[in-house]
């Protein structure tokens, strides 16, 4: 599914009142607003930049111990190395452009580009949490294995 | 200049529906990031604590007051510390996002312009919290790559 297929992408304007809260009072987005942007667009394209280099060192660790080969990975521990950079490549791609389409959507003065780049926001979210718990998922898999294989090694 | 230009010929960006339904739905990924993040911290401080009363125990056991301090169990408390720091780095990590979640909805349902402002400035503070962070880390790290190197060979180059 990409941007332009969300749901939130497609949502329709119901009504005049509902650009403003649901008070009715309107929502400005001023210079206090705007300067807390530029700092989120700054520290996003940051994170992004980081969870980009996360993930090519863990290809580049990867690669450089399949081509060993005193190292010897397992596909078990491939498949959990796959989708660690995975999950590290997905939200670093969705951190870039939401940093890189706030900073084009002020400077643009485009309400869609500000969109696009809250609607970016929200995948970065999803797929952070998803890293988290493929992170969590990888520590567990990645112990219970070492404990196995030594519950092994004290049976033999 | 160009700022300006853009300033005079383009209309501000204001605050649509597809906006206002893109922050309920982040500031909702906000609040369960942040109580994941509590109950991570819920966890490293059981842990922390179960390990810091594991070590004082073999600390009394096997150090005698005569004997002063043994440098392994001195470098076993240093070691505590991680535990302590991420437990901080992610506890104030967790409040900004909790908060931005309490504040956008209270801006969105009852149209509070302080509270819209203060939610994006809680976001902003969350994302430099864990920007600044990851930078120490990084320079920590770094740092005690050189002091380890040279410790280890003081005529050798780190690098």
């Amino acid at each position: 599914m990409t941007v332009n297929d969300h749901p939130l992408h497609h949502q329709q304007p119901l009504d005049a009142g509902m650009i403003h809260s649901e008070a009715g009072e309107p929502l400005d987005i001023n210079e206090n607003v705007t300067r807390s942007w530029t700092e989120i667009a700054a520290w996003c394209t940051f994170s992004g930049a980081l969870l980009f280099f996360i993930a090519l060192i863990l290809a580049l660790s990867w690669y450089m111990a399949q081509s060993d080969q005193l190292a010897y990975i397992s596909t078990f521990r491939s498949i959990i190395i796959g989708a660690m950079i995975l999950a590290s490549a997905l939200p670093a791609w969705f951190y870039w452009k939401t940093g890189s389409n706030i900073r084009l959507g002020m400077l643009r003065q485009e309400n869609e580009t500000i969109e696009h780049a809250f609607a970016q926001m929200l995948y970065a979210y999803q797929f952070t949490v998803l890293l988290s718990v493929v992170t969590i998922a990888s520590i567990l898999l990645l112990g219970g294995e070492a404990i196995i294989s030594l519950l092994k090694q004290a049976e033999i | 200049m160009i700022q300006d230009r853009f300033e005079t010929e383009l209309p501000p960006v204001e605050v649509t529906p597809v906006m206002r339904g893109q922050w309920k739905t982040i500031s909702g990924w906000a609040l369960f990031s942040g109580i994941f993040s509590l109950l991570i911290v819920i966890l490293i401080a059981f842990l922390g604590a179960v390990v810091s009363i594991v070590a004082y125990g073999m600390y009394l056991q096997f150090n005698h007051p005569t004997q002063g301090i043994r440098p392994e169990l001195g470098a076993a408390s240093v070691l505590l510390l991680i535990p302590v720091v991420i437990f901080l780095v992610m506890l104030v990590a967790a409040i900004y996002h909790i908060l931005f979640y309490a504040q956008m909805r209270k801006a969105l349902k009852n149209g509070e312009q302080q509270a819209f402002e203060r939610a994006w400035v809680n976001l902003r503070n969350h994302f430099r919290w864990y920007g600044v962070c990851t930078v120490l880390y990084i320079i920590t790290i770094l740092g005690t790559f050189v002091i380890v190197q040279y410790l280890l060979n003081p005529f050798r180059s780190p690098f």
